[in-house]
């Protein structure tokens, strides 16, 4: 009955206009290279504000399905992946345009990325209850536990710059202590100043890290504009045939995304290969496969679309962040006023089944949009860059100053974007950084709670087995991050990695 | 690359001692077992040995690298190494700079001025970093584009989500 009342909440004109409105914007901009799904949504975040909780939160959701099916599009017609997470897409995508199939290599990319959403939202809908029901009963040590099993995500997102990939995950929670301490109310870190007090607000944060200082590396990547869209498309519904021979291919890419995507720390980049690899080792003509094969576009677009679903489910059950994009997310629930984690199901059903349903019907939306519109989105996605980035960077301005009518939360976003710039610039990864702020009040909240609660005494965090557990898999996570990195750093050059 | 790691971990391990002797200052309640000062000092702990274990590792890895970028200096002979060599800036360094300053005076003008000039001004400097023209035609084209975007920001930001967009120069009633 609960999903009925989300699928009832979807199908109200406005939802369901904004829901399209979502799917349609996450999918150019996740269509136009270099802009990710992440931008996506830090970009749009606020023009959610206005918006009942229910509402933006389809809305986002819309965003984050479009922006990741958005990057196959380019990836197939002009061999330039909007996303990461569709590069191996564009391995077989691209070949299949110059055979004059790329039509029909935009049908399977679109069919297959439905598939895999709607399999992954089954997942989601499913599992999520029996999760949150479990992680409901935790205590303020679980929930610290929890929270640093969630900050070792830092480890694998930290790619092979580990050490600074933790050093910026340490960064984001010294930016998190900045303002009122929750529990005496102590301004930390404000020096006299008064807009600190409440610390650096998360929106103009996301917004700066993720969005401005993008712009600031395609500013110094400069522009070119010789993508043109071939006209030699041809037909982008899929026969009956092809999706037939590929029944199987989407099934198991879906599963490998589902499961990928619920992984934290593995999201759609990583997915989309494992799923083309496996896809390659299984098939009967693995030559083919780099020289166009339909089979080599529907695998990973299954596979990265199917994180979609798998990356809710720690999201929302545990209130961790599986990756930048969930991160960003978790941060717009927050905004929204809502607390991430088995309490939202609690206290919030209706939005919960709210965002199971326009999953469902956003991947519907999706499909009608990629077989109908993908030729016209390209043309927009491979706009003058001179054009795109000046507006692309007011809007993040502007949208960082709308929440609160604040100048000084555009200067934050500034502030983030410029050091957010600097840090990519040395190697430093954003997203542990995101992670931190997101994650940092959870981590800290919990842990002096526990502490007081058995006033003092360090060993709470060791009472109990779903505590132990956590921070055991924590610690695995870490040793085996460290043991790879050594090898790494052995066979390269010897040199210390970073 | 090597060195400027090295010189980051000792700013961010000078800025660590900084922040963990303000800690120092911390108001803690009495009888408390974790007061608004223990996690920061254990987090900051951790960032000022990280510090210096990336300064060591940036020291450590330097002369090899700084050997390999001298080569690659010297091998390519590109117009980008030439102004790297001679002003230490490359073309997409100098538009990153020239941004951020567009930037920052953007944000410095956009309440006295208001949205309306500040938006279109920094759309068409920006454009310009982005690629310089003296053509009038195509400069035409920009200002139309500059007043759309903002006519649009308008629309949105301050008509669909009430944003209090700040008026400037331009008497509000204009805008009514």
């Amino acid at each position: 009955m609960g999903f009925l009342d989300g699928l009832l909440m979807v199908f109200q004109l406005h939802n369901l206009v904004l829901l399209v409105l979502g799917v349609i914007l996450g999918i150019i901009v996740g269509a136009i290279p270099g802009l990710t799904a992440t931008l996506a949504i830090s970009l749009l975040l606020p023009f959610t504000f206005s918006l009942e909780a229910s509402t933006a939160l389809i809305m986002l959701i819309g965003i984050y399905v479009g922006g990741i099916y958005g990057g196959s599009i380019t990836a197939i017609l002009l061999r330039t992946p909007g996303t990461p997470a569709a590069a191996a897409t564009s391995l077989d995508g691209y070949p299949l345009m110059q055979k004059g199939e790329g039509g029909r290599a935009l049908g399977i990319a679109t069919s297959a990325s439905f598939f895999g959403g709607q399999i992954s939202c089954i997942f989601l809908i499913f599992l999520s209850p029996f999760i949150s029901n479990f992680a409901i009963k935790f205590s303020s040590a679980e929930y610290f536990a929890l929270a640093i099993f969630g900050l070792t995500i830092i480890f694998s997102v930290s790619g092979k710059y580990l050490l600074k990939g933790v050093i910026a995950g340490l960064i984001g929670l010294v930016i998190n202590t900045v303002g009122f301490d929750v529990i005496v109310a102590y301004p930390r870190f404000t020096f006299g100043i008064r807009s600190l007090m409440i610390g650096f607000p998360l929106l103009p944060a996301i917004i700066g890290l993720f969005a401005l200082s993008e712009l600031l590396r395609l500013f110094e990547a400069g522009v070119s504009n010789d993508d043109t869209i071939h006209d030699n498309v041809g037909r982008i519904l899929p026969r009956w045939s092809d999706l037939f021979h590929l029944k199987w291919v989407f099934l198991k890419s879906s599963l490998i995304g589902t499961f990928i995507g619920a992984l934290p720390g593995a999201g759609a980049n990583i997915a989309s290969f494992v799923a083309y690899s496996e896809c390659k080792r299984t098939s009967k003509t693995p030559e083919l496969f780099g020289k166009g094969i339909i089979d080599g576009v529907a695998a990973p677009e299954a596979a990265n679309n199917a994180v979609t679903g798998g990356a809710l489910i720690p999201m929302l059950t545990l209130g961790v962040p599986g990756d930048a994009v969930t991160a960003v997310l978790l941060g717009a629930l927050t905004i929204q006023g809502l607390q991430p984690g088995p309490l939202l199901f609690r206290d919030n059903p209706g939005i919960i089944n709210s965002i199971f349903a326009s999953a469902i019907v956003g991947n519907f939306v999706m499909l009608f949009i990629g077989l109908f519109l993908a030729k016209a989105i390209a043309k927009i996605a491979i706009m003058k860059k001179t054009t795109l980035i000046p507006i692309i960077a007011i809007f993040s301005m502007i949208g960082a100053y709308a929440a609160e009518s604040s100048l000084a939360h555009m200067k934050i976003a500034v502030i983030f974007g410029i050091g957010g710039y600097v840090l990519e610039q040395m190697d430093f990864p954003l997203a542990p950084i995101a992670l931190s702020i997101v994650l940092g009040s959870l981590a800290e909240n919990s842990f002096r709670a526990a502490l007081i609660r058995s006033s003092g005494d360090w060993r709470i965090f060791f009472h109990s087995a779903i505590s132990i557990a956590f921070l055991a898999i924590a610690a695995g996570s870490v040793f085996f991050a460290l043991r790879n990195q050594y090898k790494a750093s052995k066979q390269s050059s010897g040199g210390v990695g970073l | 690359m090597s060195k400027k790691d090295t010189i980051f971990g000792a700013l961010l391990f000078l800025i660590c001692l900084l922040l963990l002797n303000e800690t120092r200052n911390f108001y803690s309640p009495p009888d408390t077992a974790a007061g608004p000062a223990l996690w920061p000092r254990i987090i900051l702990g951790l960032l000022a040995a990280l510090s210096l274990a990336l300064m060591y590792a940036g020291y450590k890895n330097t002369p090899k690298k700084q050997q390999e970028s001298q080569a690659a200096g010297a091998a390519a002979g590109s117009r980008d190494s030439l102004a790297k060599r001679l002003f230490g800036l490359t073309p997409g360094n100098k538009r990153v700079l020239a941004a951020m300053f567009a930037t920052m005076v953007f944000l410095l003008l956009f309440q006295p001025l208001g949205f309306i000039i500040s938006i279109t001004a920094y759309f068409l400097v920006v454009t310009y970093i982005l690629e310089p023209t003296k053509k009038p035609k195509q400069i035409g084209l920009r200002i139309i584009q500059a007043l759309a975007l903002t006519a649009f920001i308008y629309m949105v930001f301050g008509k669909g989500l009430s944003v209090r967009l700040p008026a400037g120069i331009i008497p509000v009633t204009w805008l009514l």
